[in-house]
């Protein structure tokens, strides 16, 4: 059998659905049919995504003081502020694709997570020189729950733009947006946390968002149960 | 307007009608809500059908796809690719379906190993493809059933079933390998 002889096997055809069935279909659909706005387009959800992201950020910031602000350095506030930026928007795109069902994937979800929590952990290892671990439970609690606050805060805000799109990928869109959530707290205590501790920013900082990510997670399972 | 065909709709602009439709049928028209699903039925019935036990199951797939299209209608935007948007959404159902009676599925299977008796006598002398496609493991037989029972281009199976063209390409190449083997003829 060759090549041609399989695709004539899938031209095949079988009978239609049955006539009455569609016509039940149709009737049902008419029944409940009322006008809906479309999505706006790709451009706008993910500018409003990244809007979102920085005026949720500076608005929780400056509710608690923007001290990290005024501790680091002009190079440190380039390169840390703006790889959170760019990640912010790396999220915002990847959400965004996985709340259009059938839009083209640029960036998967899995390579976008993982390489957050890697380029963020080697950045700030780099940029910050103090690794000592005096009181390091003790100053990382508050920023774990001031992170975590400003996820919750951003979660429930974006959640009336986001809440129409995943239907089709509900565990994967979900924990993205988790993961998004989790970086505005991150944004947060970049703008208010004055400790410049490598390891104070890995574990405390960067754990909000791994919080967020996992409730993320949790979510979207129960959304796909 | 409706195309009564049980094959998916060819030609370029295959999507401009039906998304016109898509479109009156999110502005609350119901003459396009019923030739959405006059036209959009048949080519969908076909790739559950392709991939189900039976006529009824394939039936019931139907009637829940038209229900996530209908929750679903306003994440469609003029302009997009309508074919990518309905697959990825019939694809969604057909996993829902497929976990909801896996339970059921697992025990069947198990029936089925059971000697000669369980399995039917062939009386065709071709298979169907339902059966050839039970072959295959579940990703390769989605991309194959969407590129040649549907007639989706690599770009929009790419686009249904979230992945890289790269990826539909292989996969759809190792399926086509299997498929030879399976019927005899090892090229």
């Amino acid at each position: 059998m060759t090549d041609d002889d399989i695709t004539r096997l899938f031209n095949q055809s079988e009978p239609p659905p049955d006539a009455e069935a569609i016509k039940r279909i149709g009737e049902q659909l008419k029944a409940t049919l009322v006008p809906v706005r479309p999505l706006p387009s790709d451009t706008f959800l993910w500018a409003i995504s990244v809007g979102l992201f920085a005026v949720i950020s500076f608005i929780v910031a400056l509710a608690t003081k923007l001290y990290g602000l005024s501790a680091l350095s002009g190079p440190q506030i380039a390169v840390y502020y703006g790889a959170l930026l760019i990640f912010a928007g790396l999220f915002a795109r990847s959400l965004v694709e996985q709340m259009i069902p059938g839009s083209r994937r640029f960036i998967p979800a899995f390579a976008l997570s993982a390489s957050a929590f890697c380029v963020l952990g080697i950045l700030v290892f780099l940029l910050f020189d103090d690794r000592s671990t005096e009181k390091f439970v003790a100053l990382g609690i508050p920023c774990l729950r001031l992170g975590c606050i400003g996820a919750a805060i951003s979660g429930l805000l974006g959640w009336g733009l986001f809440r129409r799109g995943y239907l089709v990928t509900p565990r994967e869109t979900i924990t993205i947006y988790g993961l998004f959530a989790g970086l505005v707290g991150v944004a947060v205590l970049a703008l208010h946390c004055p400790f410049l501790n490598s390891l104070h920013f890995i574990v405390w900082h960067l754990g909000a968002m791994a919080l967020a990510g996992l409730a993320g997670m949790a979510l979207g399972r129960y959304a796909d149960r | 307007m409706p195309v009564e065909s049980n094959m998916a709709p060819e030609g370029p602009d295959r999507d401009g009608s039906i998304e016109a439709l898509m479109v009156a049928y999110q502005q609350s028209d119901p003459n396009a809500a019923t030739a959405l699903v006059k036209q959009l039925s048949p080519p969908i019935f076909q790739l559950f059908l392709a991939q189900s036990r039976n006529r009824a199951e394939a039936e019931d797939l139907l009637q829940d796809f038209w229900l996530r299209i209908h929750k679903a209608r306003a994440t469609f935007r003029a302009g997009e690719p309508l074919m990518p948007w309905l697959y990825s959404i019939a694809r969604r159902v057909k996993v829902d379906h497929y976990r909801k009676n896996r339970s059921a599925r697992e025990h069947e299977f198990m029936t089925d190993q059971l000697p000669e008796k369980a399995s039917p006598s062939p009386t065709r002398q071709e298979p169907r493809i339902s059966e050839l496609l039970k072959s295959l493991p579940e990703s390769q037989r989605e991309v194959l059933v969407l590129l040649k029972v549907t007639g989706l281009s690599l770009e929009e199976v790419a686009r249904a079933t979230g992945v890289s063209i790269g990826s539909v390409k292989q996969k759809a190449h190792r399926a086509y390998e299997a498929l030879r083997k399976r019927l005899g003829n090892p090229q």
